[in-house]
């Protein structure tokens, strides 16, 4: 019971730590927030650029040059669809869920 | 002379009129037309935007929510007029909205409306139970891509920088320029498409799902849904550093084709398995039954 209480407390520090870390990033990948020159030091970011349609992107997108000089554009690693993901997570979520709510109703009709 | 069909039309017009419920089928068929230029324009943008597809299954999965949601029998109180209120401020929305051209604003009266409307007919029960399912239905209906540029750029940045330590630690080589990730053999752009978006927002769906059908208190709820973003991170900086270090063997297969999206899949399918072992040990799981105090 205590072991569940430290996890759950240090599960929720560790949640609200990363949430904390994407909303920093955030808002220097948007140029915002106090001016440290719009670097973010850990993520090795030199500065904001902006792209064609008038969006502010990331540095380092495709077309950068390589560390090796040369002009390869690079593969990006496209993630299916979020219907496509959506419809895929409800089949273990579905079946963990009936699953475990026949074991419960099981245990009460014992 | 009047058909079997015509009678039988008639007598349940009669009926449907002597218990009243005809006003209410002709307000909700009107709040539905209302609603319509909107909605027109979520499935336009759920159509063509991929990140965004979700939106399809959300109507659905929705309607599902709010059935298992639904107030016992013991519960059923009498509506409210006050239900009129958050109607009215919902069709301002929808009405400013669609002047200035602002649609994610039209579609954000959606949820005053459904609100409104379920506590004009069935009382604070029904508020309670379509709530969750509305706000689910409201965010798919009103999201759009500017809103999440911000946030997809975040998560292009972490988790480049995250892989590419990940990788690093397993003794891999790896170079990183911004979103660039260079290994052996591997050119990786942590593109757009790659930031963990999708996934995200396929989670977050999930996320209310869980937390909707869970009778726990609320922090443990909140702190539920706040677990899909870490989750999807870890499983996108998981992604990105499997593609680095098989990418150098076996190339595009792992890359961009149909390993790369089974890849994908099946990361996927093990975050949505781990956030409904995390219910478990919040002491937050979700039952399928009806339950007498449902989810705020």
């Amino acid at each position: 019971m205590r072991l569940r209480r430290y996890f759950v407390v240090a599960a929720a520090v560790g949640a609200f730590a990363v949430i904390g870390v994407l909303a920093y990033a955030m808002l220097f990948s948007q140029g915002h927030g106090p001016d440290l020159g719009n670097q973010v030091p850990w993520l090795g970011h030199k500065e904001a650029s902006t792209g064609p349609a008038g969006q502010t992107q990331p540095v380092g997108s495709k077309g950068d040059t390589p560390p090796d000089g040369g002009t390869d554009a690079g593969t990006a690693t496209p993630e299916l669809p979020s219907g496509m993901l959506l419809l895929i997570g409800a089949v273990p979520v579905g079946a963990g869920m009936l699953l475990l709510e026949r074991r419960r109703s099981r245990a009460e009709r014992r | 002379m009047q058909s079997a069909a015509d009678r039988g039309l008639g007598a349940t017009v009669g009926r449907w009129r002597a218990a009243g419920i005809l006003p209410v089928l002709f307000l909700i068929a009107a709040v539905a037309v209302a609603l319509l230029p909107p909605a027109l324009h979520a499935i336009a943008t759920w159509s063509s935007d991929p990140e965004l597809s979700f939106g399809f299954v959300v109507p659905p999965v929705a309607l599902v929510l709010a059935w298992l949601r639904r107030p016992s029998r013991s519960d059923a109180t009498q509506g409210s007029w006050l239900g009129l209120l958050p109607i009215a401020l919902g069709l301002v929305l929808l009405l400013v909205g669609s002047r200035v051209g602002v649609h994610a604003l039209a579609a954000l009266g959606l949820l005053p409306v459904g609100l409104g409307l379920a506590l004009l007919l069935g009382g604070r029960p029904w508020v309670v139970a379509v709530s969750i399912p509305l706000v689910l239905l409201t965010g798919a209906v009103a999201l759009y891509r500017g809103l999440l540029n911000p946030l997809g750029f975040a998560l292009q940045q972490v988790s480049a920088t995250c892989a590419a330590a990940l990788a690093g630690l397993t003794g891999l080589p790896v170079t990183q320029v911004g979103v660039n990730l260079y290994a052996p053999g591997v050119h990786l752009v942590v593109a757009e498409a790659c930031s963990g978006l999708d996934s995200l927002l396929a989670l977050l769906c999930l996320g209310g799902v869980l937390v909707g059908l869970a009778p726990a208190r609320p922090w443990r709820r909140l702190l539920l849904f706040a677990f899909v973003l870490p989750v999807i991170l870890v499983a996108n900086v998981v992604r990105i550093t499997l593609v680095l270090l098989l990418g150098g063997a076996f190339g595009t297969v792992v890359e961009t084709g149909l390993g790369h999206e089974a890849l994908s899949g099946i990361l996927f399918a093990i975050s949505a398995a781990l956030l409904l072992g995390l219910s478990y040990l919040l002491e937050c799981p979700p039952r399928l039954r009806r339950h007498s105090s449902p989810a705020c």
